[in-house]
Parts: C-alpha cells; sequence; structure tokens
C-alpha cells in the first residue's frame, strides 16, 4: 500500500537527515568533509548496544550515552586528527585524506571490540505497539523516532540561531579570520560544530541500530554514501536542504525497493543525484556559509 | 600605550613589514600612508594578530601581544575594521553588531550601551537593523563595519582603508564620524592610501614605501612637506 511505504520511507529518512546533518553542518562551517562520520555513527550504535548489554541499562538512557560517546568521538576527532593539520595551514584535500585514516581507525578498534561480529539487541527492547491512523499501521517505534529526530533538529536550530556560540559559528562559517578579529575564539566554535555532529551521528547511529537490529563496525559505509547524495542535494552545508533531501532519499529508496527491485534502489537514487545537479549544481538550499551580497 | 620594536613580516615569499619601530601615545590618531603594496596593510595584520611576525616586538599598554591569536589581540581591546569591510552579508545588521561585541564582553567591559552609540553615530544602521547586511550599499556596510568594532569597547581601533571603493559623499560622511570619536578621546591608526584624507583625519603621520617607513611627522607638516606632496598628495588628490 502506497500510504504505509512512503511512511516508512519517511521514518528512514528523517534518521538520514539526522545523520547528514552532522556531516553537513562540519562542511558548511569548517570546510572539512568528515569522511569519518560514519564511524562516529557506528560508535554510538555500539555505545548503545553495550550501554544496554554490557551495562544493563534501560534504553533511555542508553541513548543519551550513545549520543555523549558520539559528540566525544567526534571531538576527539577534531582535537587528535583535523586541528593538528589546521595548525600546520593543511588544505582542504588534506582533512579529507586523514579522516579517511581515522575512520579507518575507528572501523578497525570497533572490529576488535565486536570480534567482527554483527550485534542484535536483545528481543523486545523496543516495546511493539501498533497504532492505526488515517488508515495507516503506524508502529510506536516509528513515532518515537520521528518524535526523536524533531527534536533533536529543534534543538539544532535553537543553538544555530539562539546562542552565541550558534552565532559565532554561523559567523566562523562566512569568514573564520574576520570572525577572529572581533574576539571570537574559533577552537570553541569547532569544538561545538564537532560535538553537535558527532551527537547527532551517535543518535542516529543507535535508532538504526535498533530499527534494523543490527549493530557491526561496517555499518557506517553505506549510510556514509547515501549522506553524500543528501548533503549534496540539500546543498552544502544547509540545514532544511539536509532535512529535505534526507527525506527525499528515504522515501525514494523505499518506494523504488517495493515497487521496483532492492537492487535497482541505489541506481535510482545516484540517476535521481546526477539529474538534480544538472538542473540544480549547488543542491535545494545555498548553505550556512553563502554570501548575499550586493556589491 | 603601542610600542613596536624591530617588527619583520615575511608574507607570501617577501618581506612585507621590514623591521619597524614606531609609537603612539593614548588618545592619539596615527596615519600610516604609502603607494600599493607599501607594507600597510601587512603592519596592520600583524598588529592585529592575522598575521606573525618573524621578530620584532608588540606590546600594548604593558601587555606583550607578539605571537597572540586575532581573537587574543582583539579581546585586548585592539579591534580591526579591515579592508573591503568584510561585513558578514548573510546575518542582519543586528547579528553583525552582536558579534562586535564578543571581544569587549571578553574584557567583561558592559557592551550593552554601545548598541545605541553606534545607532547614534550611523543612524542608517538603526533603520536597517533587521535586514540582510549584504543588502546594504558599500557605505552602508563601511559604517556597519565601523560599527560593528566599536562594539568591542576598542581601545585602539585600525582602519584599513576605509574609504575604498566609496563614493565622496560617503567618505565624507565615515571620516566625520571617525573624527568625531577621536574627539572623544578614542586611539587609532588608520591606513589610507587618500593621503589627503588621512593626513586630515590624524595628528601624526608615517609614510610606508616597500615595507620600510621611510618618512614621518606631524600631520600638519606633511602636508606642507614637498616630498610628500609630490609622491602622495599629487596622486591622491581625486581619490
Amino acid at each position: 500500500m502506497f500510504g504505509q511505504e512512503l511512511l516508512n520511507g519517511v521514518v528512514v529518512g528523517a534518521v538520514y537527515a539526522l545523520f547528514s546533518l552532522g556531516l553537513t553542518l562540519v562542511f558548511g562551517i569548517h570546510r572539512i568533509l568528515n569522511l569519518a562520520h560514519g564511524a562516529v555513527f557506528m560508535w554510538g550504535a555500539l555505545i548503545g548496544y553495550f550501554a544496554v548489554t554490557g551495562a544493563g541499562l534501560a534504553l533511555l538512557p542508553a541513548f543519551i550515552l550513545a549520543i555523549l560517546g558520539g559528540a566525544l568521538v567526534s571531538v576527539a576527532l577534531d582535537l587528535l586528527v583535523f586541528r593538528p593539520l589546521r595548525r600546520r595551514q593543511g588544505d582542504e584535500f588534506g582533512t579529507i585524506i586523514v579522516s579517511i585514516g581515522a575512520n579507518l581507525v575507528l572501523m578497525h578498534l570497533a572490529q576488535q571490540a565486536t570480534n567482527a561480529q554483527t550485534l542484535r539487541f536483545p528481543f523486545g527492547i523496543f516495546p511493539i505497539h501498533f497504532y492505526h491512523l488515517l488508515g495507516l499501521r503506524v508502529s510506536l517505534q516509528q513515532i518515537v523516532i520521528v518524535a526523536a529526530v524533531a527534536l533533536l533538529v529543534i534543538a539544532l536550530v535553537l543553538y544555530l540561531f539562539r546562542t552565541n556560540l550558534g552565532t559565532d559559528a554561523r559567523a566562523v562559517a562566512i569568514d573564520e579570520r574576520t570572525s577572529m578579529l572581533l574576539g571570537i575564539n574559533p577552537h570553541a566554535v569547532y569544538f561545538g560544530t564537532f560535538a553537535i555532529a558527532g551527537a547527532l551521528a551517535g543518535a542516529a547511529g543507535v535508532i538504526l541500530g535498533i530499527a534494523f537490529n543490527s549493530v557491526s563496525y561496517l555499518m557506517g559505509e553505506p549510510i556514509m554514501l547515501q549522506a553524500f547524495v543528501v548533503i549534496v542535494l540539500g546543498g552544502l552545508g544547509s540545514v532544511p536542504g539536509a532535512l529535505l533531501a534526507g527525506v527525499m532519499l528515504g522515501v525514494i529508496q523505499t518506494l523504488t525497493t517495493v515497487y521496483i527491485s532492492s537492487e535497482l534502489s541505489d541506481a535510482v537514487v545516484f540517476g535521481l543525484l546526477f539529474v538534480v545537479l544538472l538542473a540544480r549544481p549547488r543542491g535545494f538550499f545555498a548553505g550556512l556559509h553563502t554570501e548575499h551580497r550586493v556589491a | 600605550m603601542l610600542e613596536i620594536s624591530g617588527l619583520t613580516t615575511r608574507y607570501g615569499g617577501i618581506v612585507a613589514v621590514d623591521d619597524i619601530s614606531l609609537s603612539m601615545a593614548e588618545g592619539q590618531a596615527v596615519a600610516i600612508i604609502g603607494a600599493n603594496g607599501a607594507g600597510k596593510t601587512s603592519l596592520l595584520r600583524t598588529i592585529s594578530g592575522l598575521l606573525r611576525p618573524a621578530s620584532g616586538q608588540i606590546n600594548f599598554a604593558g601587555t606583550g601581544l607578539t605571537g597572540r591569536p586575532a581573537y587574543g589581540v582583539a579581546r585586548q581591546g585592539i579591534l580591526m575594521v579591515p579592508e573591503g569591510r568584510q561585513i558578514f552579508g548573510a546575518l542582519t545588521v543586528e547579528e553583525n553588531l552582536r558579534l562586535g561585541q564578543r571581544a569587549a564582553v571578553a574584557r567583561s567591559t558592559a557592551p550593552n550601551a554601545e548598541m545605541n552609540k553606534v545607532f547614534a553615530l550611523f543612524p542608517i544602521l538603526a533603520e536597517r537593523r533587521s535586514q540582510y547586511a549584504g543588502q546594504l550599499s558599500g557605505g552602508q556596510q563601511q559604517m556597519l563595519a565601523i560599527g560593528r568594532a566599536l562594539m568591542g569597547r576598542p581601545r585602539l581601533l585600525l582602519l584599513d582603508e576605509p574609504s575604498l571603493g566609496l563614493g565622496p559623499s560617503v567618505v565624507a560622511q565615515v571620516f566625520a564620524a571617525l573624527k568625531a570619536l577621536h574627539q572623544e578621546g578614542l586611539s587609532m591608526i588608520l591606513v589610507e592610501q587618500n593621503a589627503r584624507l588621512a593626513l586630515e583625519a590624524t595628528e601624526f603621520a608615517y609614510v610606508m614605501e616597500r615595507g620600510r617607513i621611510v618618512h614621518q611627522g606631524p600631520s600638519v607638516a606633511m602636508r606642507s612637506d614637498p616630498l610628500v606632496i609630490d609622491h602622495y598628495l599629487g596622486q591622491a588628490a581625486g581619490g
């Protein structure tokens, strides 16, 4: 049934959006394409898993722990990998390469921690309830996922547009040098951006880990590929763009899998990306760093 | 209040600032004039911490600034209005001004009254406070760039080519504001290609050529100095 598949697609897409937001934020504000973002996501899922199975925590505290863990891994990436490169005035290409290395290290650590096994959350970790809304079967899990994503996105928007650090971040996105001339410490902004990006990725990791009931050291790779499509379609650095493109991608993927074939879904998605870029080379929206200049 | 000694800065493979020493007292307005590429901007950028000097000392009100990052220099109260204005076009006028407060907040001086002062100085900014800064005209953007620096309660204001690209009436407006600020006791260093303007707005002037200070003296005397007239006032007269 079309409406049902549409709903499923929106839910998956919301999680894609959540993951992609961090990626597009770090790029939009700091021009860093962090290819280890998928590893942060994967570590969020792992931390959530170990919090439940190892420490015996309930789902909510485990979720919060995963968010904090994701933030921590992401900040550590900035401090240990990107910041030393910045200090030596490395270029954008250099940051891409070191992030590939960091991704491999984080994946290898996870491989060791999990013995390369695919882990599954204990059965019944999430209560199975279904509601009937407007003729659709909606699970409690789907409602919670969409609500959690919505809350996190609202928190992100409040951070960017209602806090001093968020305003500093938007200023640094436009011009880091001029921001420094005003007394803004860019290190604090880097810290904030990476922490938030990591928190969102960690949250997305647990959510997808539970939704598909599968956590493995490899789970960050496919979602990175999806996220590239999302951030390019949405416009690099754009929050509304990542949201819209994330949900769209989830819907298109789900509908393609159901009505055409699961093997073709990637081909359709990337084909669509190509077509959209022909029409709008900069994606749907302009990013955070785009200037509206008159002269 | 500002003491610079033996300052040398290399930039892009050349010696942009070559063994410069200068000093200025509190409340003074100092001009740095010279042709394009003489190193004026590099000197300002070294003072503001954007460029790291190869050697030499910068002391400000008893504090060593040499090698400090730009945000640390700003928080000491040295605020720069950069060349080309560099306002945040995608942010509103008010957001631009509020960002300017950061340096003052870091020194825990109350910045809240400052916005009204800026609006009194440049009333057009009050009218346009919720517009995107990128939609302002060039002159209004220059006023915003100055206002933004004032929000940080500068003890020393560095101005890099504030007249660049502006029409004569706007230039007059901007310089009237600068003179008013100076009369209230604000110290400033003014880098200008338009030497006539710079000498009218300041008490003391340095002439730079190929990274070095080649001439210095009171601005009034410079205006009638045949050497300065020949080299700088003649060309910049139309400016």
